[in-house]
């Protein structure tokens, strides 16, 4: 990600003089155009990550729907499937001109809306970047499953990738963004995507307020297992597999560096898991699965800020305490009542903050440099103060005109049935008090 | 906070020493309907409406400190529960009718009892609380809040009358957030889905169908 605003910039300018020279990278300080094969190497590799972070979308759709009730299976799917789609065409239309526009205050971009002509480089980079956009926006659905509407859920995701993701993207990954000049290393996105997708889905959580029955008013938590942990397992699998292509994609060139990052995300989700397995066996907490693979996740979300400027063990050791984090995120927020259905508040959120950090402690030949983690740390504040306050006025604005949440009726039925008119496991409800026989006689709500 | 038996028990228990009989009738119900779900403090505007001789007015102050003990004090001192006398006081100005229920309202009141009975004693009583606190958001009218009250607390007595449909659901999900409070939602869940197979029979019988009440 570092080169790649420099490269898109330098790009941008030299389509508008001639169509053919988009083609063209930077190399150092001087433009000159590479070849045409290191061009279609690097696109083939840009975009081939690209599909990698949209295998990603698969992963989160999994995980979320295995730790949710089978009753909002579907429910959580089509969040997935649906804020990928409309995150797409939000992002081309207004999100990626804001992101990586000409960007004179440092604040936003303002040109490159809706690209439709223009390099070929420049189609590489935007179809890269709707993956991080809709990355960033299906963090929150896990958190918030369970209990929100579906088209408000939608309207958020909208609003989270053609504004609230590509203004603070702009700051960081614009090369005239402020926390970019001040040098704020996020190489992948620690804080670009998870931070960011965490804090909305904090805001979001905090207005929805939790599942019936998750916190009682005599003060017992009530756990809600979900139903498919194979599925969990398997989202789990297919995340890490996508964060190959996340962090070694944002080189935006098949580099000779892909190795370290790839190595040091591996390193790095592994310790994550490992740690998650050791903190609960410390703290006499049963091994979950889920805290497992949250563990893991949370080691892959730590290391995507430094990925690319971190030694592998100090990669390991971010990790480790990426998913140490994950597991006490999870407890800190039960015990203030707040029901992240999925843990994504502690894992994206949490982890990427830690993340963002780390890159500024370990940063390789200037560790422990107290200016840079100065910086770090104005980034992580910035970050929170607009990515928060920016989603806690949109989904109040969303609850205030749509409404937020659906009725106790909807979370009675699950939001199978009341939100998509389906069940997704019709030959295997026999115990259940709705069945598909049932859809067509349901009362309206 | 304390059960509506337990609680109507201390009120009865502090209004005895100074309510006659056709007095306490009367005060006990007003305690049920209106001043049952409101806090401690509201206890001072009750006890002014149940002072109506100047007699109980010039004791006002007495009273009120023996409802406060009463409510304080510990199961084992308080007398027993004169039941409610809510609906006791309209069924007898109606004469008390005997009304057809109809199979809507018939299979509600197998389903809840259903519900009722899967729980413990405990916790039946904790679920009709939590519905009588939230029996309000129903907006039904006072008479008939009054009676369905009644109905809720003395389950042996006859169901008031015929209500909607959407009342009736209304009531079952009341119950099915009330299970999900105390047993959290999987198990509640459970517990519905349990209740409508145990009924389902009984429906199809009446030709009802079942899923209209969920």
């Amino acid at each position: 990600m570092q080169r790649m605003t420099r490269q898109l910039i330098l790009s941008s300018t030299l389509a508008l003089l001639t169509p053919s020279a988009a083609l063209a990278g930077a190399v150092g300080g001087a433009v000159s155009q590479p070849a045409a094969s290191t061009i279609a190497i690097n696109s083939v590799w840009v975009v081939l990550a690209g599909a990698l972070v949209f295998l990603m979308q698969a992963g989160f759709a999994m995980l979320e729907t295995g730790m949710s009730r089978s009753k909002n299976a579907v429910n959580i799917m089509m969040k997935n499937y649906m804020d990928l789609c409309v995150g797409t065409v939000l992002f081309w239309l207004l999100g990626y001109g804001l992101m990586f526009g000409f960007n004179p205050t440092g604040w936003l971009g303002t040109d490159h809306f809706a690209p439709s002509d223009g390099g070929d480089w420049e189609f590489t980079l935007l179809f890269f970047h709707i993956m991080f956009a809709s990355t960033a926006a299906t963090i929150v659905s896990g958190a918030m499953a369970e209990r929100t509407n579906y088209l408000s859920y939608l309207f958020g995701a909208i609003g989270i990738t053609a504004i609230i993701y590509p203004v603070l993207g702009s700051w960081i990954w614009n090369s005239n963004g402020w926390l970019k000049q001040m040098g704020f290393i996020d190489f992948a996105g620690s804080t670009v995507v998870h931070s960011l997708g965490g804090w909305c889905a904090l805001a979001g959580v905090i207005l929805l307020g939790p599942r019936l029955g998750r916190f009682s008013e005599t003060g017992t938590i009530h756990n809600i297992p979900g139903h498919n942990v194979g599925m969990l397992g398997l989202g789990g699998f297919i995340l890490w597999f996508g964060w190959f292509g996340f962090n070694a994609g944002s080189t935006l060139e098949a580099s000779t560096n892909i190795g370290l990052i790839a190595l040091n995300t591996q390193l790095s989700g592994a310790m994550g898991a490992i740690s998650a397995l050791l903190i609960s066996v410390v703290l006499r907490k049963p091994i979950l699965i889920s805290s497992t693979v949250n563990g893991s996740i949370a080691g892959l979300v730590a290391i995507t800020a430094g990925c690319a400027t971190m030694d592998a063990s100090y990669a390991a050791l971010t990790g480790f305490i990426g998913g140490i984090i994950s597991v006490l995120g999870v407890q800190l927020l039960e015990k203030i009542r707040i029901d992240d259905v999925v843990g994504a508040i502690s894992v994206h959120g949490f982890a990427g903050v830690w993340g963002t950090l780390a890159a500024g402690i370990f940063l390789k030949g200037n560790m422990f440099n107290g200016d840079q983690i100065i910086v770090q740390l104005i980034g992580i504040s910035a970050t929170f103060i607009w990515v928060f306050f920016a989603a806690l006025i949109m989904y109040g604005l969303i609850k205030i005109t749509f409404g937020l949440r659906v009725s106790t009726m909807h979370e009675q039925r699950g939001l199978d049935i009341t939100e998509h008119g389906e069940i997704a496991y019709p030959e295997f409800t026999h115990n259940a008090a709705y069945k598909t026989e049932h859809l067509p006689h349901l009362q309206k709500l | 906070m304390m059960d509506l038996v337990l609680r109507r028990r201390a009120i009865y228990t502090g209004l005895k020493p100074f309510l006659s009989t056709t007095e306490m009738a009367p005060a006990l119900s007003m305690w049920e309907t209106e001043f049952s779900s409101k806090p401690a403090y509201a206890l001072a505007s009750f006890v002014t409406r149940c002072c109506t001789t100047d007699e109980l007015r010039r004791i006002r102050t007495q009273i009120l400190s023996a409802l406060i003990a009463a409510l304080e004090s510990p199961e084992s001192l308080l007398l027993s529960d004169p039941g409610s006398q809510v609906g006791k006081l309209t069924m007898s100005n109606q004469g008390a009718s005997e009304i057809l229920l109809d199979a809507k309202n018939s299979i509600f009141i197998a389903l809840s009892t259903r519900l009722w009975t899967a729980v413990d004693e405990m916790t039946e009583k904790s679920i009709i609380d939590f519905i009588l606190r939230n029996l309000a958001h129903l907006k039904l009218s006072s008479e008939h809040a009054n009676s369905l009250k009644d109905w809720f607390i003395n389950r042996s007595t006859m169901f008031p009358c015929n209500f909607e449909l959407t009342t009736l659901q209304k009531l079952i999900n009341l119950n099915y957030i009330a299970l999900c409070e105390y047993y959290g939602p999987v198990k509640a869940d459970l517990l519905l889905s349990q209740a409508t197979h145990a009924v389902e029979a009984e429906a199809i019988r009446r030709q009802f169908n079942l899923h209209d009440l969920l």
